[in-house]
């Protein structure tokens, strides 16, 4: 890393402004704006169709953006996307290796492209993954694929490992052994980390930050942290079961079930408590914490009622 | 230590609990050193940064000390201390429970029974008897 | 770039394999053929290189249908998007492993020429030169354009067709047909070759240069 370069600034690794892109009549990403801190570990959440891969497409500048930038590690993608690519490990979903190239052949080409290639790393990966050299790709499992695609992320010693749900369909063996793969990294040179899943356990394990992205657009971006300790469920009892239309700000979801009212409040204080508790025709109010996936859902429904 | 990703509380309490909890039943002595951040992020399956996070509550606490160089070792007074803490979560959750209780509409004698009642189903000679279909 | 090279010769040494083999082959077919009765040897080797020609020309069409478009039909072309190449070191390679192989067909047609044709006109390279030029700039284009790599290499095998007719229908309207004498067909065939390298060159070129700034101006695999 260039530190004297003048156009690498630093502090940000990530950073989306009004990022838009349109495929054909779809906007598969809406107003995306997003910036990861060097270091952290930012985990994209979202369902499927959300926008994700697109994003991490455009992040590799194998995609263009229909509106805004995209800077990585403080360059521009569309600018200068193999200074980009030689500085961000990546794993994808779905591997695409030549499926007649041998496991050695595979780091052979990867080694030949990468400027910065520790052949030595790559030799020790493979040896913990048990991933024997002579096999071709196509007899790899997809544990074994997915290992591979690691050590190859890994081995050029990059600034930031983006990885996109890396762990989908992976056994649990497979799973913890990725995980464990990724976060010898981490400890060892103390990259940034974007992941992007659709498993909430992952990323409170592997991520402090974490962004909601639905339909195209970021609902949340907080430190996970932050997020769980502010957003809390306001239970209470409607009197007269109806809901006041006067709700608090902060309300990101609620519901009613006879006289069962339930709220999801993000940016929890306690007079908000106080606020609510001094509504008509409101009894027994009792705050309860809510887990990231509740929280996550909520979010969710909240969006999908207000489209 | 297992953490529950499914829990409302951060991993990083998880783990300072789990820590407490090592310490006030001996499995750290005072003075000895805990795992280093690599070897307890790779054993829980955690982000270094969520390890250390945890570390610097319980250093906030008292519980533990940084050596220069050397990692962090339990405190003197830590097994002390992490008694007095783990006594500090339990009236937190006495007070959630009697919370919740009293918006159930429970009254102060029916609180009383149902927690004698748990008290009696978790003590030693009580897990001698048969599961009954009741027990959760 | 040596790694870019090894990679292409593994996606199309079947190609190169078979290619070899059947430029050879109607030749040894001809040679097995000399012994029997009646035999001419001047109308077998012409009747071998009219063979080796067409199959020269059908390996061109393949290697250059299959240079692009066969790594984004096995999807390769998404492993490789990700790494740092740039797309003018890719294209430099995949060129440079055309341009050689071709190369090779042509030598070994140009030593056939000479060792076995020598004294034959009709055995002329300079026809097959230019097929190679249209072939291999219109299965490029094709291939960069998305396509299947058997579609871009049947178009490139096919654009032979068109430029032939354009030919054709050139000769037809401008030469006079009535009468041939020996004289007047060498004439005519002179001429077509002039409207065949006029059509043909030009025509390669612009396919080729469509196809290279498609493939390099594109950020997707």
């Amino acid at each position: 890393m260039n530190s004297s370069d003048p156009k690498v600034s630093s502090g940000l690794a990530i950073e989306l402004n009004g990022v838009a892109k349109r495929f054909g009549s779809t906007l598969a990403v809406e107003d995306l704006s997003l910036s990861v801190k060097r270091g952290s570990t930012f985990g994209l959440i979202g369902p499927n169709g959300a926008g994700k891969s697109t994003t991490i497409k455009m992040l590799m500048g194998v995609l263009n953006p229909t509106a805004g930038t995209v800077r990585v590690l403080g360059r521009d993608v569309g600018d200068e996307p193999e200074e980009v690519r030689q500085r961000v490990g990546y794993v994808p979903e779905m591997h695409f290796m030549d499926r007649w190239m041998s496991v050695s052949e595979v780091a052979g080409f990867c080694r030949s492209a990468y400027a910065t290639w520790n052949d030595e790393i790559c030799r020790d990966m493979l040896e913990r993954f048990d991933l024997d050299p002579h096999k071709k790709v196509k007899q790899l499992s997809k544990g074994m694929l997915v290992k591979l695609s690691l050590v190859l992320a890994v081995s050029h010693e990059p600034e930031m490992l983006v990885l996109d749900e890396p762990m989908a369909g992976l056994d649990p063996v497979a799973r913890e052994e990725f995980l464990d793969g990724v976060l010898r990294s981490v400890c060892e040179r103390g990259q940034t980390v974007l992941l992007s899943t659709h498993s909430l356990d992952d990323v409170q394990r592997i991520a402090d930050t974490v962004g909601f992205l639905y339909s195209g657009r970021l609902l949340v971006q907080r430190n996970i942290d932050e997020l769980l300790a502010g957003t809390k469920r306001i239970r209470a009892t409607l009197v007269n079961g109806e809901a006041p239309d006067k709700l608090p700000a902060g309300v990101v979801w609620q519901q009613v079930e006879g006289r069962d009212w339930l709220v999801t409040v993000a940016d929890f204080t306690p007079d908000i408590v106080q606020e609510i508790d001094s509504l008509d025709g409101i009894e027994h109010v009792e705050i309860i914490d809510v887990g990231l996936e509740d929280l996550f859902k909520d979010f969710v429904k909240g969006q999908r009622s207000a489209s | 230590m297992e953490i529950d990703t499914r829990s409302h509380i951060p991993i990083y309490l998880q783990i300072a609990d789990g820590i407490r909890d090592a310490v006030a039943s001996g499995v750290y002595l005072p003075g000895e050193a805990l795992p280093s951040l690599r070897t307890l992020s790779l054993e829980v399956q955690v982000n270094p940064n969520t390890v250390q996070k945890a570390y610097d509550e319980l250093a906030r606490e008292g519980l533990i000390y940084a050596r220069r160089g050397r990692g962090l070792f339990v405190a003197e007074k830590g097994e002390t201390s992490a008694k007095t803490s783990a006594q500090q979560s339990v009236q937190r959750a006495f007070q959630d429970g009697i919370r919740a209780a009293r918006a159930a509409g429970m009254s102060e004698r029916e609180v009383r029974r149902a927690f004698t009642a748990a008290l009696d189903d978790s003590s030693p000679k009580g897990n001698s008897r048969p599961k009954r279909e009741s027990d959760a | 770039m040596t790694w870019l090279l090894w990679r292409e010769y593994r996606l199309n040494r079947f190609v190169l394999a078979a290619g070899a083999v059947l430029v050879i082959l109607p030749y040894v077919i001809a040679a097995l053929c000399l012994p029997i009765e009646g035999a001419e040897s001047t109308e077998l080797f012409i009747g071998a290189w009219i063979w080796g020609g067409f199959f020269s020309v059908l390996s061109v069409a393949l290697l250059g249908g299959n240079v692009i478009a066969g790594e984004r039909a096995d999807r390769s072309a998404e492993f490789v998007a990700y790494l740092p190449l740039e797309r003018w070191q890719m294209l430099a390679g995949k060129l440079l492993f055309c341009l050689t192989a071709i190369a090779v067909i042509w030598t070994i047609h140009l030593l056939i020429r000479t060792v076995l044709l020598s004294d034959q006109p009709a055995a002329d390279i300079r026809w097959l030169t230019i097929c190679f030029g249209v072939t291999f700039g219109a299965s490029w284009l094709c291939s960069s354009l998305q396509l299947s790599p058997a579609v871009a290499s049947a178009m490139g095998f096919g654009a032979n067709i068109v430029i032939w007719g354009c030919i054709a229908a050139i000769s037809m309207t401008v030469e006079q047909t009535d009468g041939y004498t020996p004289d007047l067909i060498e004439r005519h065939v002179a001429h077509i070759l002039v409207r065949y390298a006029i059509i043909g060159l030009p025509f390669s070129a612009v396919c080729f240069s469509l196809g290279t700034w498609n493939y390099l101006r594109r950020s997707e695999p």
